[in-house]
């Protein structure tokens, strides 16, 4: 995938962070970013907008495949994750750019992840959990720290979903250190540092903006445009000497209810209970679709999908409006043929078959010529003629059945010339 | 008469092939002459999981005419017959389709229950899958992704007229899911008739070429595919003891939607 990389808000490595873990939160985080999974040489994305996953790549991967090469990535302990953040607006571009990595809609890597689930992580997977078991020095520090961001942040209302936050308010809430900063590159760290007064102002560019720099600027304008967002959550853990652990808590997020929707606000800890017993609560069908961002199905859309199986059959009316319609096109496009004085066209669209089917038959009043071209060359004219009505009426038929393009092979088509 | 259900979802690796393949079982287990149709070719893995895999003749082979269904029906385990498709009902239906309907009234002829593997998606062939039958058994997981393919299949098979039995919960996990099984119940307004859980033995018992409610019959998961079964069928289940205490109580849980 094509991301400018920038600095990571959190880096960690596979057996020091609950790979699951880290994906709810930033589902409930709805955050805006994305992750980057470095396995030996090689190299994985998944991109976030709103906390759900948007694209993937993982090597020659995309999709689906890319997070399951992802998470068994994930079993070699050495395999680094970080994250980054993007502002929403960067993540739609980048969307843009990685077409070929874009998930379905709806596409849903939980399930693959969630078998890394244990079963008792009411804590967070990544300080608390994983790092103290092999960094026992950064457990009081992260620890505390985490603790304070916690509460610090305004944002731990435990109801659910009825509270707007956005995920980087909780970010900012954080300190840098100097540790931190000397893990990452001198340029990026430079770069950063010079344009960092600047984040207030940065955050209100919009789309345009943000294109235009990443196309004209070089990768480092765009790093250093990316570290912007990602200074801010970068800030805020006391780092073990020993190496580039965790640079800022992505996972300081509580957990608790597990819900997709984008209308999830941040919760805390105290709230998983909660939230649990909320849930229990009988709930109007409208409203659960609209906590959890189901969309009801649309008539329309059933028609197109049953429509689509059907491989353009139509309905009797249908039918005749069809071929009223395809009859007029083609009459109107022979009519344009220079020489022609009269045509006569029928299509007969048969519908009862497995596929859609039809004829054509054209009749066309040539104009007379004088007895010696027709001696020379008119039965040549007529083979042009013909050729030219058969192209018009191929032509009409490929736009009138462009969805379903097989349709056109069905077709007989006759063209007499008079 | 005979019944034929297609076991469909929507969205893919919810579990389908797993409940359709076993539940094949359970049902011969019962007595039910059942023939489970694998119609799933993307993810063709309905043989693997009964261990049969590499049967030389299909359902493709049916239907261009290269052999009689009689040779594309194999035994497994349990008794239940299987036809591996062999190629997408899509690619079938360029081919032949009319043969596609005389394949299915003789599966229809020589069984009591024909369960249909369903391919994931709305494309063709899962639409053939779903029109095929006259009853439904709806898969999701407990995810909204996987709920929302399945409320747009449920519509989908209400426009074909086909009648969902219910919606089959798969992979829920007692006190983390996403959503409850009320709550699915509510958005989906169908009934949920079974709910399995999320079990690290399916994966296992699919490598194994075994399906999980013979490998492992006390099991919550085979406790609650053979209850479905017996649902389906009106009969009586008796549920097996497992070994570990607590189980069986988390399992019933489960089945009341309690949490
Ligand atoms: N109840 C379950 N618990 C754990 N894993 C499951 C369960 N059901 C299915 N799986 C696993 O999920 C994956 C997809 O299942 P499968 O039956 O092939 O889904 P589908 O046919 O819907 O694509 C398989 O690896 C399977 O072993
Ligand atoms: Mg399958």
């Amino acid at each position: 995938m094509e991301i400018p990389i920038t600095r990571p808000s959190m880096v960690s490595y596979a057996d020091e962070v609950n790979f699951s873990e880290l994906i709810e939160n930033l589902l409930k985080k709805r955050h805006n970013g994305f992750i980057r999974v470095t396995s030996g040489s090689e190299e994985g994305y998944i991109l976030f907008k709103e906390g759900q996953q948007v694209a993937a790549s993982y090597e020659r991967y995309s999709k689906s495949d890319a997070v399951a090469m992802i998470d068994s990535a994930m079993e070699n302990d050495d395999t680094v994750i970080e994250v980054f953040d993007l502002r929403s607006s960067y993540v739609d571009y980048i969307m843009d750019v990685n077409k070929p990595y874009l998930m379905e809609p709806d596409y849903d890597v939980y399930g693959v992840i969630k078998e890394l689930r244990k079963p008792e992580d009411n804590e967070l997977g990544i300080d608390v959990k994983s790092v103290p078991q092999t960094e026992p020095q950064t457990e009081p520090v992260t620890g505390t720290e985490k603790t304070e961001t916690v509460t610090g942040a305004e944002d731990n209302e435990p109801i659910l979903g009825e509270q707007e936050t956005e995920p980087q308010e909780e970010f900012e809430s954080s300190k840098a250190t100097e540790e931190e900063e000397e893990l990452l590159p001198e340029s990026v760290v430079g770069e950063e540092e010079e344009l960092l007064p600047e984040s207030e102002t940065e955050e209100k560019l919009d789309l345009e903006d943000l294109k235009e720099k990443f196309d004209i600027g070089t990768i480092d304008d765009a790093r250093a445009e990316f570290d912007l967002k990602a200074d801010k959550s970068s800030k805020g853990t006391e780092e073990s000497s020993k190496g580039t652990k965790i640079v800022s808590e992505i996972s300081e997020s509580p957990k608790e209810s597990e819900t997709k929707t984008t209308e999830q606000s941040i919760q805390d800890e105290e709230s998983f209970d909660e939230s649990e017993k909320q849930e229990l609560k009988p709930a109007d069908r409208s409203e659960l679709m609209e906590k959890y961002g189901i969309k009801e199905i649309n008539e329309d859309d059933v028609d197109d999908i049953l429509e689509s199986y059907k491989g353009g059959s139509l309905s009797d009316d249908d039918v005749e409006k069809i071929e009223l319609n395809l009859m007029n096109k083609i009459k109107k496009s022979i009519y344009g043929i220079p020489k022609v004085k009269g045509a006569e066209v029928m299509v007969f669209l048969d519908n009862n078959g497995r596929e859609l089917a039809g004829n054509v038959n054209i009749i066309i009043e040539y104009e007379s010529k004088g007895f010696l071209s027709r001696l020379l060359g008119d039965y040549k004219d007529n083979d042009h003629l013909r050729r030219q009505v058969m192209n018009i009426v191929q032509i009409e038929l490929k736009k009138g059945f462009r969805k379903y393009p097989k349709v056109f092979d069905n077709f007989d088509i006759k063209v007499e010339i008079g | 008469m005979t019944r034929v259900i297609t076991v469909a979802s929507g969205k893919g690796g919810v579990g389908k092939t797993t409940i359709t393949a076993n539940l094949g079982v359970a049902l011969s287990t019962y007595g039910e002459e059942t023939i489970v149709l694998d119609a799933d070719v993307a993810m063709a893995n309905l043989e693997l999981i009964l261990g049969m895999e590499g049967k030389s003749i299909t359902l493709h082979d049916v239907l261009s005419g290269e052999a009689s269904i009689d040779e594309a029906i194999y035994e497994g385990p349990g008794g239940v017959k299987v036809v591996p498709a062999g190629i997408s009902l899509e690619g079938l239906r360029k081919i032949k389709l009319d043969r596609l309907e005389e394949v299915l009234e003789k599966l229809v002829e020589e069984s009591d229950i024909l369960l249909i593997d369903a391919p994931a998606g709305l494309e063709k062939d899962a639409l053939a899958a779903i029109a095929a039958a006259q009853e439904m058994i709806l898969v999701t997981t407990p995810e909204v992704p996987s709920i929302s393919d399945a409320l747009k299949t449920k519509i989908i098979a209400n426009k074909l007229g086909v009648d969902i039995i219910g919606v089959v919960i798969n992979r829920e996990q007692h006190d983390k899911t996403f959503l409850t099984i009320e709550e699915i119940e509510t958005i989906l307004e169908v009934p949920v008739i079974s709910v399995i859980p999320d079990d690290p033995e399916v994966s296992r018992a699919a490598a194994f070429g075994e399906p999980l409610v013979i490998k492992n019959p006390k099991s919550p998961t085979s406790n609650a595919i053979m209850q479905l079964g017996a649902d389906l069928i009106g009969q009586e289940y008796q549920p097996i003891e497992p070994d570990k205490k607590g189980v069986i109580a988390k399992l019933i849980e489960g089945l009341l939607g309690r949490r």
